[in-house]
């Protein structure tokens, strides 16, 4: 396997905070590797570092053999690398379709395509049926599903999810699951940021710990899941084998 | 595919009637009338203009008087000045006024929305001072306050844009309100229109999705300024006189944003409905009330505020759905007699 994602050296300070420190990350082409670790822990800040949204205080990320440090999130994205929200950011105002079609327009400038697209998307992330309602009628889980869909729609080489399955009920997060796998088997890499446990180690091939901004574990989810430091910081003793 | 195409048909068909109304109009309407609808299209196409960057784009600009301002002073001056005929001084001038939005755009779309918009404001300001209190640029003639007289020529005379007989004022703001619309109408079934709908709704969710949002913004204000310049030459040419108190006045992009948001932001015909509906109220209330001064602006501002509380999309999405429900309502009645 190759990897398509390295993460060298990287930090992120705010002030004196530290949310990332030091971190290096290395993701594979075509697995799921998920990303765990407690609250404020700075998972969604390195998101945000690798997807453009903030630029690092130090270090480097390498997508695809480019150095994309500091690149625009649109650049990152037409280079096939794509995030989602951990608070769901819909385009309020316009349908289900609507929303997806604009990340559909990625590569082509026809609508059609783009629709084509986009329809296929929505039928992935099972929102098909929606496609005419306005994003802002739809539940919570729809609204993680339409930021699915809409990354998805923008045919990405990796595509980062952040807490997708967060505050579903247990058959919602089952569908989630299955949708994640479904894209892995598209040939797509995921990098997952997921609380719920038993989703993560199910579905996960990689996973890595950060705590308080430096990654304190890396490794298959057996590994994970026998590892004392990660019991004592995060899992506590229930995952404990 | 079937119905969407034959809704199309009906919306042509429905556009060619109202031209053809407005055609016979035009004929049969003594020239004060005459001069009412002239504004209310002027208006319809200033706001629809407006709407590319502040409805579309979602970019609220109160500053738009800038770019009405600069068209008429360009036209004006190289007509005047130089004899240059006011359909190249309107071409000018929207050019001109391209340039000056995107150097505006370019540090401005920065910021954060409330802060864009009392930005317009003030730079809308200082350009009315700057205008009021300069004499003279090099060679070329301002006037400051005064403002330039545009020399009346007799007869209709199309080269200079002047007309006495008042109904081709009619045809030409016709003709450019029907340009703007269709450019607004291939802008919102476009790609550009699905990103300009996105940056307006939530511009980092935009951005993570390939959307360049500062380049498109950029490009949505040099349409925008352009079309709003284009409209400031006609204005000119119908009142043959371009001051600083009735061109940058901040009034006037008020009125714009006023317009546009009571007929429907965002959509391709709210703007031509809000003026038909503002316009005619306030020519209405400025013929009936004569002596009462500012009586215009307070009427902008209750309807303003109706129209926040009341329906924040403007007035078509609801006469839309009106009409929906009566046709869906027609055919029901149809489908029971048979
Ligand atoms: N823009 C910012 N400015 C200052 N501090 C920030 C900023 N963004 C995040 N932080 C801080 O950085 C730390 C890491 O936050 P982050 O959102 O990355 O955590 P997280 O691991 O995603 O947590 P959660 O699981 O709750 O989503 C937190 O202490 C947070 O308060
Ligand atoms: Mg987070």
């Amino acid at each position: 396997m190759s990897e398509i994602l390295k993460i060298e050296h990287l930090s992120k300070h705010f002030g004196g905070l530290k949310a990332v420190n030091d971190v290096n990350m290395t993701v594979q082409k075509g697995e799921i590797h998920a990303l765990i670790g407690p609250n404020g822990a700075g998972k969604t800040t390195l998101f945000n570092l690798v997807s453009g949204f903030l630029t690092p205080t130090s270090g480097h990320v390498t997508f695809d053999g480019h150095d994309v440090t500091g690149a625009k999130p649109y650049h990152l994205c037409s280079k096939g690398l794509v995030r989602t929200y951990q608070i769901v950011q819909p385009f309020r105002g316009m349908s289900t379709l609507d929303n997806v079609m604009v990340g559909g327009f990625t590569h082509t400038n026809k609508v059609s395509v783009a629709r084509e697209k986009a329809l296929r998307a929505l039928k992935i992330t099972k929102l098909e049926n929606k496609a005419d309602v306005q994003a802002r009628s739809l539940n919570l889980c729809e609204q993680k599903r339409l930021e699915v869909a809409r990354a998805l729609a923008t045919e990405p080489k990796l595509i980062m999810l952040d807490e997708v399955m967060a505050g579903l009920n247990p058959t919602e997060v089952t569908e989630v699951m299955d949708i994640v796998t479904g894209i892995k088997e598209l040939g797509i890499t995921v990098v997952i940021i997921e609380h719920i446990m038993q989703a993560v180690m199910s579905i996960s091939d990689n996973i890595t710990v950060i705590s308080f901004g430096e990654k304190i574990a890396e490794g298959k989810p057996d590994e994970i899941a026998r590892n004392e430091d990660v019991i004592a910081v995060y899992l506590g003793s229930d995952y404990a084998i | 595919m079937n119905t969407s195409k034959k809704s199309t048909i009906v919306r042509l068909a429905a556009l060619a009637a109202a031209l053809a109304f407005v055609l016979v109009l035009a004929e049969c309407l003594n020239s004060y009338y005459l001069q009412i609808i002239i504004y209310i299209f002027m208006f319809a196409y200033f706001a629809s203009a407006w709407n590319i960057l502040s409805g579309f784009a979602g970019q609220f600009s109160l500053g738009h008087a800038i770019f009405i301002g600069i068209g008429a002073y360009t036209s004006t001056i190289l007509y005047v000045q130089y004899g240059i005929s006011p359909w190249i001084g309107m071409l000018a001038g929207g050019l001109l006024a391209a340039l000056v939005g995107v150097i505006i755009g370019f540090p401005c779309f920065k910021l954060k929305s409330t802060y864009f918009t009392l930005t317009t404001i003030a730079l809308a300001n200082i350009l009315l001072l700057l205008v009021q209190n300069t004499r003279k640029l090099g060679s070329i003639k301002i006037n400051g306050a005064r403002g330039i007289q545009i020399p009346a020529v007799s007869g209709n005379s199309l080269a200079a844009m002047q007309f006495v007989d008042k109904k081709y004022y009619l045809y030409v703001i016709l003709g450019m309100l029907i340009v703007v619309l269709a450019v607004c109408q291939w802008i919102k079934s476009s790609k550009m229109g699905y990103q300009l709908a996105a940056v307006a709704n939530n511009q980092d969710a935009a951005e993570s999705l390939c959307v360049n949002s500062r380049a498109l913004k950029l490009k949505a204000m040099a349409i925008s300024a352009f079309f709003c310049a284009a409209g400031g030459t006609f204005y000119a040419q119908v009142i043959l006189f371009c001051n600083p108190a009735r061109l940058f006045a901040e009034s006037l992009s008020d009125k714009l944003a006023i317009v546009a948001m009571l007929g429907g932001k965002a959509t391709v015909f709210g703007p031509t409905v809000g003026a038909v509906i503002v316009e005619s109220i306030s020519q209405f209330a400025s013929a009936r009330f004569a002596g009462t001064q500012g009586l215009n602006l307070a009427i902008y501002g209750i309807m303003l505020i109706v129209c926040i509380r009341f329906f924040p999309d403007g007035i078509l999405p609801i006469l839309q759905k009106l009409v929906r429900r009566l046709v869906a309502r027609l055919r029901s009645k149809g489908e029971t007699t048979k």
